[in-house]
């Protein structure tokens, strides 16, 4: 609500990870790329935080438009109940440690936040997980993934054919 | 009345777009004031020949959604936010209104864009031309 000084001070550090995240070298994306995976690789949780932050991205998107249609003072638990489990996650699996601190603080103000306050909240916030997911996607070489992958298809499907019947049989 | 002109940075190479003040009147205007408007791009991962960069939200309406763009056709993503360049065939799946479109230098735009499948971060910037 209009003079949350919570609420505005949320908005003020969330304007500067917004824009750490778009043009800076943010501390999360810097801690994502150090994190080992299974079997010593980092492919895979790279794949999963880009897509970890794009889902969260996407329930912004529906919040938002929740928002806008229904200003009801329940839309606030509604959303606090949306941040809770992303941000968890995406601490803990991801070390986005700043992002889940943003998500916690922003489950913890919006039970009293409605009407435009909320709209404004929500749309900081999808354009903060906006810039993170493009941080994230710009680690990802979808070219060369994408070689790699038909490269591989190619070779299980059509280079190595079919095996028709047991390999003695085959001999004969 | 002459349209509105913009400079798209792409990399290495410019373009000049011209702004649809009669099909997107309320995008032009929240672009427009948004300028100078910077980032890099990513390539499009599913409609086809497009490069986006996001951006803080400009505004928040659908408008002259473009389900068939034209090369060089400029789009501005509700949902991203983001800046779309459809520098080539469209399989258009989640419409951007469409905004303006490059009309000098489309061949160098295209070039860097098609790049940008292969290449992360390539920079780009929009700036007004007042003249």
């Amino acid at each position: 609500m209009a003079g949350n000084k919570e609420l505005d001070a949320f908005l003020a550090d969330l304007a500067a990870a917004s824009e750490t995240m778009r043009a800076g070298d943010p501390a999360d994306v810097q801690r994502l790329r150090r994190l080992p995976g299974a079997m010593g690789q980092s492919l895979t949780i790279t794949v999963f935080g880009f897509q970890e932050a794009n889902t969260i991205k996407s329930n912004m998107n529906f919040l938002l438009e929740f928002a806008e249609k229904h200003d009801e003072p329940w839309v606030g638990t509604v959303v606090s109940e949306m941040l809770v489990s992303p941000a968890r996650t995406i601490g803990k699996r991801y070390a986005l440690t700043d992002t889940a601190s943003l998500l916690e603080r922003a489950a913890k103000i919006a039970p009293g936040v409605s009407g435009d306050a909320m709209v404004n909240l929500l749309r900081r916030m999808l354009e903060y997980f906006n810039f993170t997911s493009r941080r994230l996607r710009d680690l990802l070489p979808f070219h060369e993934l994408s070689v790699t992958f038909e490269g591989h298809r190619y070779m299980t499907e059509r280079a190595i054919p079919p095996s028709k019947g047991k390999p003695r049989e085959r001999a004969q | 009345m002459a349209r509105k002109r913009m400079r798209v940075r792409l990399g290495d190479e410019v373009g000049i777009a011209e702004l649809f003040e009669d099909k997107a009147p309320a995008t032009v205007a929240a672009v427009w004031a948004g300028l100078p408007i910077d980032g890099t791009v990513n390539h499009a991962n599913f409609s086809g020949e497009e490069t986006t960069f996001p951006c803080y939200g400009l505004m928040w309406q659908r408008e002259n959604e473009g389900h068939e763009t034209q090369p060089g056709d400029l789009g501005y993503f509700v949902t991203g936010p983001a800046i779309c360049i459809y520098y080539g065939d469209q399989n258009v799946i989640s419409p951007g209104n469409v905004f303006g479109r490059v009309v000098e230098n489309l061949a160098g735009i295209q070039r860097v864009a098609r790049a940008s499948w292969k290449q992360q971060r390539v920079p780009v910037l929009l700036e007004r031309m007042e003249d």
